[in-house]
């Protein structure tokens, strides 16, 4: 929003008058205003605490005024009329002198400190104009912590800004890194070694100005930033869509770090975001197309090509009313694109089961309604009142976890704001506030890591919530009579209704991992009672299943799912072969043993082995997201493009196998007009273009980012640093002439040093350098203002903006479960570091994932002769699964979770369900 | 409005009048016997806004080192119309200035007197919790002030409607856990929070967000106090007391080779010759060198400002601060180098840590002062010293632990710069000290 002339107020810099924001401080202003001014503690999302006193500035009284004095920039208010002076003597003496006393300690390792070459201490000591130590005594050193395997500790670096404290407690909630010690002997840490148990720990190694909190699993494998080649892109493990920088040195991806989005992520990303990339390197991923030729046992590697011609054949064999496709949240737009247009719309069947295909109906039918909005994470930051319904948000869409955490804290700035004290001081605000938080009312299962900020915590089951989620939205329109409630119940109703009353933002937050699509309408029935008792928009924000759910939604409005696919394919009396996109059938659906047993050809599109690739005739290697370019559409509707950081793709792009295997059914005859298009797509955007002739709200998609023929001064924006090193002798072992940098014709981008490093399309940034300023504290050089969009504007396009109320299609009636005798409804209890394959391959991810248990209320588990700690045996159809039994008090009743984990004989896909308990007794011989 | 009682003349050193020779406490029975509670008495029947005016125009100023006026302070917070609901008032006890001894004098001696000043400021302001918030290291004073809050509370001194208009004080009392910061009162109000002793950004005041982001008042258990006396006898006759400037009197203090240290209260604005005769003068065989007239935080002063008057004014206007108005003597036996290193060992220890200043500056300035102490200093080093001095001064640190700390060495180098002078051109301390600094410090473990 461009502020208005009434806000802006006119201060003096050096001399020179400047119109600016009034209610900002200083050090924000001048930075907005691409002034250098060195500071520690102060962080853009962190507010002000004027600790480190680096950001002193001279301030006059008036024109006459000469001497004025000293303040410190990210404590001081800009008003009317202000002169101040950044290049004065007295306080760029003063600037220089705290560098000088700060870094008296400090141990000047920067060759072998993981932040050398972006370290913002390297850059404010250098900005200060420090040069000579004159301090002769001795360096302190402390004792390093072992932190776990996310993030490093390095004592002696640190400079005491207290930027780490302040996010990891104040901003991220944690609690188990603190400050120690008084005086210069302020310590940095735990209580005692131990892994830091924040999700979003990996954080401090961006907030730390220098290398005290350093990334561990990049220091494993080191590269210098200015030696990563890198790319902008979308991580792949939620729905949000946070937006990341992925680097990566010969071949290997070696780190992902977050990327800027004003309206998505800002400066920060969860752990499973940044660590969870080693499937990317991992050997253990597919690389090869694989054939297995009818009549064969076993499968052989080919060459791409040859497996794309192998399918064609099938194709031709078959006939393509025959050949189905299933595609995948998880992929991108363009690829389940390519793959509905080789199998033809009729025979798209969408990566989901029942229950999925039924949510995501309802999700899209909801947030297209005209009354309701779904907001950016930016946006939920704001809202005053939330009911998280039927989601744990830390284990499904953890970076809104954090949003909702923010938004708790307006209660406070409101309350700060009635005597004066702006937003910013963060001090003064949480002591004012003191523990006085929004109304948070958070209804799920069992415990969660938001409880500590919810105002009011609801363990219910999941029929409950939607017993729950009715009566409070009757409630808040006045129409609650409580029949048929249990009296808790109906009191907790009460209660929340209390709380919501005078909201004037509320906002309603639920998701797929409530596993109920009733869940998912109850909860935009209370959004839109609690917009109209707050006579505002309502606003509903749903964590979905995966990165790309509702881009496969939109492709995908006419819903169809693995269970109608294995009951059509059941009825054919014709062969039929399926070509599964990104997905593992058997943890989709119990049906999944079934479907393959019925078809003739399975064919595999994917990076990474599972049960479907094993039981597959034909494997297609194909390109993971930092690999290859595609478009992801996050949980807000909002389009996002990522591109390959890989210059030598070891495995071909999706999209491009499929546009291939297009070509190849064209020559063996007549074909559909959607093949045609395809087969002539051979760059990305030819692809993009043809996405975006479907209109409706894939009208706009070349918008999403600029096409690959964009050029700032005739040059492609550059992967590689203007710094890269090593270009000529990089892969000297294998070729000592240097070869031609590869050519990338699908993005503006380029695989080479040449180009600008700055002014570059927010869609288009790989990362952020800008002169003197190396760390990525130099994102206040590519904002337009601080904390707001970038100066290319905000990347991406919202797509439910424009789209009409998507009808509630007639999505399969989800039967409901009966519990028979001695079963017990099982759902799923998600587990960030545990529940996917992708982050399951990450070393680092997997030594943090929670021990795995199933979940108990003690009522339930004594009432079924079942104690805390025993060995169960949990039973559904063919599948048994043994593992040990929590008790929870937290929990609802008669509810057993069950932990979503990779390769778990009963995955979330399975759930909810009845299932079979018992108690493993030990055979005594 | 009636400015006093009319039996009150004899009275010129109100504070000290109830301490006894054999060092007992004075009971409560003792206490009122001689006005004991009525000046608390008195206020209950004013309004609470009379008291703030009262004290206002009493201009009792604070006795912990800032002197500012308690009245105005008080008069800072909101009244209840405009922001109801809780409010506090805090007993700064933390005595740690080095030098200061003189709250735990009057704690110890006569408690009740400042339980009858921190009720009369209590309900000035409708607050219905009081805190004393007392040294760490003073236990005998804890004993006696909590001895004392129990017998009022039984006599329905202090508890539950004490006036007509209902108004009930709780008064509690907090044994601090030994920081000097803590006497900085808004790293007092988070300690007492349970939070770390870190100073708070100004403004919002506490007046406004205080203790638990409520208004609350701080003042010093000296001027605490002050206040039944004031409320008793009347603000005329406490302008009286006071010689110059300044009303009222004032506990002073001399350490140092004097021949009887200690404190003894008189009238504000007597002159630091009469205090120093008054501790039995200088030990054989010392001179006097110069002193630090307000504890361990304010410039030297030299044998030319003995005549001066100790009050506010007279001691701002030659170059330092009356402070808490206990001096420190240098004799000409005692290294000024030593002496200034001392204190900027006790004010880098005391350091909260929180701004690069003080927590990483007054290390620096104590390095360069161990070196001169052992002779190993170079004529470059008193020039980085007097940069140090005005890199850690007023306004730009986060609060004025570190510009205090700047006084007496900025003043030494002004006053005494030949000792510097001589060590380093002597390579070593004139005095033969070797530095004193506990250097253990450096070693000592951290959180492992």
């Amino acid at each position: 929003m461009n502020a208005t002339i009434d806000n802006l107020v006119t201060i003096y810099i050096d001399g020179s008058a400047y119109q600016v924001k009034a209610g900002g401080h200083l050090l924000e202003t001048c930075l907005g205003l691409a002034k250098d001014l060195p500071y520690f503690c102060w962080h853009p999302a962190l507010g002000s605490v004027g600790s480190c006193r680096q950001c002193a500035v001279q301030l006059y009284q008036d024109a006459e005024d000469q001497r004025g004095r000293m303040v410190m920039a990210c404590m001081t208010p800009v008003a009317e009329g202000m002169r101040v002076s950044l290049s004065a003597t007295m306080a760029s003496q003063f600037r220089k002198q705290c560098i000088e006393v700060t870094m008296a300690n400090h141990p000047h390792d920067c060759p072998v400190c993981e932040e050398g070459g972006e370290c913002h201490l390297q850059d404010m000591t250098l900005q200060s104009g420090h040069t000579q130590r004159r301090h002769k005594g001795h360096k302190k050193t402390y004792h390093n912590q072992d932190l776990g395997p996310c993030v490093g500790h390095e004592m002696n670096r640190c400079i005491s800004c207290y930027r780490c404290v302040r996010f990891y407690q104040d901003y991220a909630g944690g609690d188990d890194l603190v400050v120690l010690g008084s005086r210069e002997n302020v310590y940095f840490g735990r209580h005692q070694d131990g892994c830091l148990t924040s999700h979003f720990s990996g954080n401090l190694a961006e907030v730390c100005p220098t290398g005290v909190f350093y990334d561990k699993v990049v220091s494993d494998s080191y590269t210098r930033k200015w030696d990563l080649q890198s790319a902008p892109s979308i991580c792949s493990h939620c729905s949000l869509g946070c937006n990341v920088s992925v680097g990566e040195r010969q071949g290997q991806v070696k780190r992902v770090t977050n990327r800027y989005h004003s309206q998505v992520n800002g400066y920060f990303i969860c752990d499973k975001g940044r660590y969870g990339f080693a499937h990317s390197n991992s050997d253990q991923g597919l690389y090869q197309a694989q054939v297995q030729p009818l009549g064969d046992t076993k499968k052989v590697t080919c060459d791409t090509l040859h497996g794309l011609d192998y399918v064609a054949q099938i194709m031709n064999e078959l006939g393509a009313e025959n050949v189905f496709g299933l595609g995948s949240p998880r992929a991108s737009v363009e690829e389940n694109f390519a793959l509905q247009s080789v199998v033809g719309k009729a025979n798209f069947y969408a990566g989901h089961n029942a229950i999925q295909d039924a949510i995501q109906t309802q999700v899209l039918h909801q947030l297209t309604q005209p009354d309701i909005y779904t907001p950016s994470l930016k946006q939920i930051e704001q809202a005053d009142a939330i009911v998280i319904i039927g989601e744990d948000l830390l284990h499904t869409a953890p970076r809104m976890a954090l949003s909702v955490r923010q938004a708790s804290r307006n209660l406070g700035f409101a309350k700060a704001a009635a005597i004066g004290i702006p937003k910013w001081q963060d001090e003064p605000v949480r002591i004012h506030t003191q523990n006085q938080l929004s109304p948070i009312i958070s209804v799920t299962s069992a415990a969660t890591d938001l409880d500590d900020i919810s105002s009011q915590c609801v363990h219910l089951a999941p029929n409950d919530m939607c017993d729950f989620a009715r009566a409070l939205a009757s409630a808040v329109e006045g129409q609650f009579d409580g029949s048929g409630l249990s009296a808790k119940l109906h009191e907790q109703v009460q209660q929340s209704l209390a709380l919501l009353a005078g909201a004037k933002r509320p906002l309603v937050i639920s998701g797929a991992s409530s596993q109920s699509p009733e869940l998912i309408d109850l909860a935009a029935q209370l959004a839109l009672a609690l917009g109209r008792q707050s006579g505002s928009e309502a606003w509903l924000s749903y964590a979905l299943e995966a990165a790309n759910s509702m881009g496969l939604g939109l492709l995908n409005k006419d819903p169809k799912h693995v269970g109608d696919l294995a009951l059509r394919v059941q009825q054919q009396s014709t062969p039929s072969a399926l070509i599964v996109l990104q997905t593992d059938l058997f943890a989709l659906s119990t049906q999944a043993a079934a479907l393959c047993e019925n078809l003739r050809h399975l064919v595999v599109l994917d990076q990474l082995p599972s049960a479907t690739s094993d039981q597959a005739d034909v494997v297609i290697a194909c390109a993971s997201s930092f690999e290859t370019e595609g478009t992801y559409v996050n949980n807000e509707g909002r389009a996002q493009r990522y591109f390959s950081v890989h210059d030598k793709q070891s495995r071909p792009d999706a999209w491009r196998s499929l546009t291939n295997l297009a070509a190849m059914v064209i020559q063996a005859g007549p074909c559909s007009d959607a093949v045609t298009q395809l087969a002539s797509c051979t760059k990305f955007d030819d692809l993009c273009h043809l996405v975006s002739q479907q209109g409706g709200e894939f009208a706009h998609w070349c918008d999403v980012a600029p096409s690959a023929d964009f050029r700032i001064a005739g040059m492609k924006i550059p992967r590689q640093t203007h710094r890269a090193s090593g270009r000529t002798s990089l892969y000297a072992n294998e070729n000592v002439s240097e070869s031609k940098q590869p050519e990338d014709a699908d993005s503006a981008l380029g695989f080479t040093m040449e180009g600008t490093p700055i002014n570059k399309p927010s869609a288009l940034i790989p990362q952020v350098w800008s002169p003197g300023w190396n760390s990525n504290e130099a994102i206040n050089k590519f904002q337009q203002e601080i904390n707001g969009p970038l100066k290319g504007g905000e990347a991406g396009l919202r797509l439910l903006d424009i789209s009409p109320n998507l009808p509630l299609a007639a999505a399969a009636l989800i039967p409901s479960i009966t519990i028979g005798a001695g079963q017990i409804l099982a759902h799923t209890q998600n587990h960030l570091f545990a529940s996917d394959r992708a982050s399951a391959l990450s070393a680092a991810l997997k030594q943090r994932s929670t021990v795995i248990s199933a979940r108990m209320h003690p009522d339930t588990a004594a009432a079924m002769g079942l104690v805390d700690g025993a060995e169960v045996c949990v039973a559904l159809a063919q599948a048994q699964w043994l593992l040990p039994l929590t008790v929870d008090a937290s929990m609802a009743v008669d509810l057993l979770l069950l932990p979503s984990q990779y390769q778990a004989p009963i995955s979330a896909g399975h759930l909810p369900a009845a299932v079979n308990l018992s108690a493993v007794t030990q055979e005594v011989n | 409005m009636n400015h006093g009682q009319s039996s009150s003349q004899a009275v010129t050193l109100p504070l000290s009048q109830h301490i006894k020779a054999d060092g007992s406490v004075t009971s409560l029975a003792e206490y009122q016997a001689n006005y004991g509670y009525q000046g608390l008495a008195k206020a209950l029947s004013m309004s609470p806004s009379e008291v703030v005016d009262w004290v206002k125009n009493a201009n009792l100023r604070g006795r912990g080192g800032a002197g500012f006026s308690a009245g105005l302070k008080w008069s800072f917070v909101p009244p209840l119309e405009k922001l109801p609901g809780q409010r506090y008032v805090i007993c700064n006890a933390d005595e740690m200035e080095p030098g200061t001894f003189k709250d735990r004098w009057l704690m110890e001696h006569d408690p009740h007197q400042l339980i009858e000043g921190l009720a009369i400021a209590a309900y000035a302001v409708q607050a219905d919790t009081a805190f004393i918030f007392l040294r760490a290291d003073y236990d005998l004073c804890a004993e006696r002030l909590q001895n004392a809050i129990d017998e009022a509370l039984a006599a329905g001194l202090l508890g539950e409607q004490l006036n007509e208009a209902g108004f009930s004080l709780t008064m509690l009392m907090h044994t601090s856990a030994g920081r000097y910061i803590c006497g900085e009162e808004t790293a007092l109000i988070n300690s007492l929070e349970g939070k770390r002793a870190n100073p708070r950004f100004k403004p919002p005041f506490p007046q406004v967000s205080g203790l638990f982001g409520r208004p609350t008042v701080v003042n010093n258990a000296e001027t605490l106090c002050n206040l039944p006396h004031i409320l008793y006898h009347g603000i005329d006759w406490f302008a009286d007391l006071g010689l110059g400037d300044d009303n009222g009197t004032k506990i002073y203090g001399v350490s140092g080779r004097v021949n009887n240290p200690g404190c003894w209260e008189l009238p504000i604005g007597t002159t630091v010759a009469d205090i120093i005769a008054l501790a039995g003068g200088m030990q054989e065989g010392v001179q006097l060198r110069g002193f630090l007239p307000g504890g361990g935080s304010t410039d030297f002063l030299t044998r030319d400002h003995l005549g001066l008057a100790m009050d506010y004014g007279t001691i701002q206007a030659a170059g330092s601060r009356m402070g808490t108005g206990t001096m420190i003597l240098l004799d000409d036996q005692t290294c000024v180098v030593g002496m200034v290193l001392n204190l900027i060992q006790f004010f880098a220890q005391e350091s909260c840590g929180w701004c690069t200043p003080c927590r990483n500056g007054l290390p620096f300035i104590r390095q360069i002062l161990t070196d001169l102490e052992a002779g190993l200093g170079e004529h470059a080093d008193l020039e980085q010293l007097l940069q140090l001095c005005g890199y850690i001064g007023i306004g730009n640190t986060f609060c004025a632990l570190a510009p205090g700390a700047a006084e007496p060495l900025q003043s030494a180098l002004k006053y005494f710069r030949d000792d510097f002078v001589a060590h380093i051109e002597q390579g070593c301390c004139p005095h033969g000290n070797s530095p004193q600094v506990d250097m253990d410090l450096e070693k000592e473990a951290r959180p492992i």
